[in-house]
């Protein structure tokens, strides 16, 4: 943008607010905290977060399956063989592409990678597979990312959405979401339940263009 | 698809928004009275949509609601109040993120922009998800006069689009509308077979925009915050077409208002948890995107360029008038529109803007200028609901009524003008005041022949009671009373 023209944009705009160029911003001092919610149960910390985040997931209509960290591949195939999904595209992820993927061999799923035709994306991948990057327990939100790991329509385009979540990972809040500026990927978005409308006649509608279903496989240890 | 050769038009043959000329709510509103099911519709919605807000923020915060709200209008206004600064700093970091950023003064101005882009990525095909600014600027027809078909991907968006008409509240576009008529538009414009069944009808829809991503060069859309310190777009949306267009397409186009920055994530997070909250009842909207320049170099898809055009057309203007200020911190959720009896009545196109309700009943003017909308800051009785429900804390009922200040150059009748004359008297000193508090209920007891309220008022305060009646004040007063049970009356 040439600097001109930006100038003059904010010049008009200082006007309005009796400001000058450079001019000091006094701090916003207001109590962020205000907003966090009151854990429930008492003792292990750990405990009660999952236990919030489940309960939130879930009234936001996202399936939740608990499991030891050994046993994600065996419940995440479970769940595609349950659905009688036959086809996924997965993004690259050491747990996906190592274990995942022998499973899903064994069970005769077909597995496209990053990267796949889009027309094979669209007409026949029926779920796509990805990481949490995190989530937040206040809002039952999982965390994903469009990089160099991921792609932003594997998440977004199948019907079903299966995305394992590491325990760990999960925050109280979204005020608790570590987040340098420096360092965002191009996109992150919070998935708060599946693809929703009440457009007509406000009756509720899951699946209108992104995933009608979302499964969240959390996993400890 | 069919385009309209011109804007849908309303009842009184002009544009549903946005008329030419000078737009009286009245006329629309006294129309829309009639039509019982669009009332019961609207009603219906409106009661449900603001009974959730009130159970969720009680659920989430408890007692702390109003002082939440009170941080969430403190955050707003210290942005609104250094914009300059937040915006200098957004623009920094978002072209440091590689986003490509202009500036526009009107609206000629943004859609110019937009058109230039597309003309230059020699786009064809558009898809749009929803933005208000751009139905503020008009963007669509200036697209699709430059030979560029543009096609509105949320649900409601896209069917009041086939169907010629236009959006009536800011989060509910198609509130208006029943199964049928969206059954009808289908059948005629996409060829589908007849069916009421909204799963249906969702599913037609989900199919026809589907091939629409694939094929796309151009995504647009609206903004709902953009985060300084990062230089960040941030896009909440439920049903999964904001990410397509942001996601598929080759270039994104971000057009949004200038008032929608934040300073930084812990102040978008804050917002966050009152937005969804107050407009529909969830937590979060199904998807929160954090847009921060194109793809990058080794990520594996998303657009190869990203353009953010921020629009000023009138803002300003509202911002060097510190009445009105605050107004821009609005965040569009919609609360104040469900909240208010006038608007459940009037129904969103009796106000002629995309922005309706009571925020409608301020910024529009504002906008536009009051000359234009003189009967909108009418359209409110100032029982503050509004204010009340406003998850920022904005101060409507005050402005409405400095709204009504400004267009009161007349002085009023000789009639009214006695009257208030006589009012000033009265409340002048205790004497008077009970003089004429009691010459005032005597009235009244003549005037409502015995009954215990007044039915029918005389001569020219008939209009009154002609839709309600008036209760009587008991016949003798508060202080005679406290009086006779010994009161001290000073």
């Amino acid at each position: 943008m040439k600097g001109t023209a930006k100038n003059i944009f904010l010049d008009r705009i200082r006007a309005a607010l009796g400001r000058s160029p450079g001019q000091s911003v006094d701090p916003l001092v207001v109590d962020h905290d205000m907003v966090r919610p009151s854990l429930p149960g008492s003792g292990d910390e750990r405990e009660n977060l999952r236990a919030l985040f489940v309960d939130r997931a879930r009234a936001v209509g996202m399936d939740v399956l608990i499991c030891p960290r050994a046993e994600v591949a065996k419940v995440a195939v479970n769940f595609l063989t349950e659905a009688a999904i036959t086809s996924v595209q997965i993004s690259n992820d050491p747990i996906i592409e190592q274990e995942l993927v022998e499973k899903m061999n064994e069970s005769s799923i077909r597995v496209a990678r990053e990267g796949v035709e889009l027309d094979v994306l669209y007409q026949e991948i029926e779920c796509g597979i990805t990481m949490a990057k995190a989530a937040v327990a206040s809002t039952g939100s999982v965390v994903v990312t469009g990089s160099d790991q991921e792609s932003r329509l594997t998440s977004l385009v199948p019907p079903n959405h299966l995305v394992l979540l590491a325990d760990s990972r999960i925050v109280e809040d979204l005020l608790d979401l570590s987040i340098s500026p420096e360092d965002l990927p191009s996109c992150m978005t919070l998935v708060t339940g599946p693809s929703k409308t009440a457009d007509i006649e406000g009756v509720l509608i899951t699946g209108v263009h992104g995933p009608g279903r979302v499964q969240i496989v959390l996993y400890h240890g | 698809m069919k385009k309209p050769a011109a804007p849908p038009t309303s009842v009184d043959g002009e544009p549903i928004l946005f008329p030419r000329g000078v737009h009286d709510i009245r006329p629309r509103a006294q129309q829309f009275l009639e039509d019982e099911s669009l009332q019961s519709a609207v009603r219906e919605a409106t009661t449900l949509k603001d009974q959730a807000r009130r159970d969720v923020l009680k659920e989430a915060f408890g007692d702390d609601v109003d002082q939440i709200r009170s941080i969430a209008g403190e955050i707003k206004r210290h942005t609104i109040d250094h914009l300059d600064h937040y915006i200098e700093t957004w623009i920094e970091r978002a072209e440091a993120a590689g986003t490509r950023v202009h500036l526009a003064s009107d609206h000629q101005e943004a859609n110019r922009i937009v058109v230039e882009i597309a003309r230059e990525k020699n786009v064809k095909l558009c898809v749009k998800s929803k933005s208000m600014v751009t139905e503020e600027t008009h963007l669509l027809p200036q697209l699709e006069a430059a030979g560029i078909e543009t096609v509105e991907t949320d649900l409601g968006e896209f069917i009041i689009q086939i169907d010629d008409d236009a959006p009536s509240h800011i989060v509910m576009p198609m509130i208006h509308k029943d199964r049928k008529s969206v059954a009808r538009a289908f059948v005629r414009e996409l060829g589908a077979e007849y069916t009421e069944e909204p799963e249906q009808l969702t599913r037609i829809a989900r199919e026809h925009l589907r091939e629409k991503y694939r094929r796309a060069d151009l995504g647009i859309s609206g903004g709902n915050f953009l985060v300084a310190e990062s230089g960040s777009l941030v896009l909440c949306t439920n049903e999964g077409n904001g990410r397509f267009c942001t996601s598929a397409p080759p270039t994104h186009i971000a057009v949004v208002g200038i008032e929608k920055l934040v300073p930084a994530f812990k102040d978008l997070w804050f917002l966050l948890h009152l937005l969804a909250r107050s407009a529909t009842g969830q937590p979060l909207t199904c998807y929160t995107q954090v847009l921060t320049g194109p793809r990058r170099q080794d990520d594996l898809d998303g657009p190869e360029e990203m353009h953010v055009v921020l629009v000023d057309a009138g803002r300003t203007r509202i911002l060097a008038d510190p009445q009105f200020r605050e107004s821009l911190g609005c965040i569009r959720c919609g609360a104040c529109l469900n909240a208010c009896p006038v608007y459940r009545k009037a129904t969103g196109h009796a106000y002629g803007s995309v922005y309706s309700g009571p925020i409608g009943a301020v910024i529009t003017p504002l906008l536009q200028g009051l000359d234009r909308n003189p009967t909108l800051p009418e359209a409110s009785s100032l029982c503050g609901a509004c204010y009340e429900a406003c998850p920022v804390n904005i101060d409507l009922p005050r402005m409405l009524v400095a709204l009504r200040r400004k267009t009161r150059k007349r002085r009023g009748t000789t009639g009214e003008r006695m009257a208030l004359w006589g009012m000033r008297i009265a409340f002048s000193s205790d004497r008077y005041y009970r003089f004429a508090a009691s010459i005032h209920r005597y009235l009244l007891r003549c005037f409502s022949g015995g009954s215990d309220r007044l039915r029918a008022a005389p001569g020219p305060l008939s209009g009154w009671t002609r839709d309600r009646d008036l209760i009587l004040p008991a016949s003798r007063s508060f202080r005679k009373r406290w009086r006779d049970r010994g009161g001290a009356i000073r």
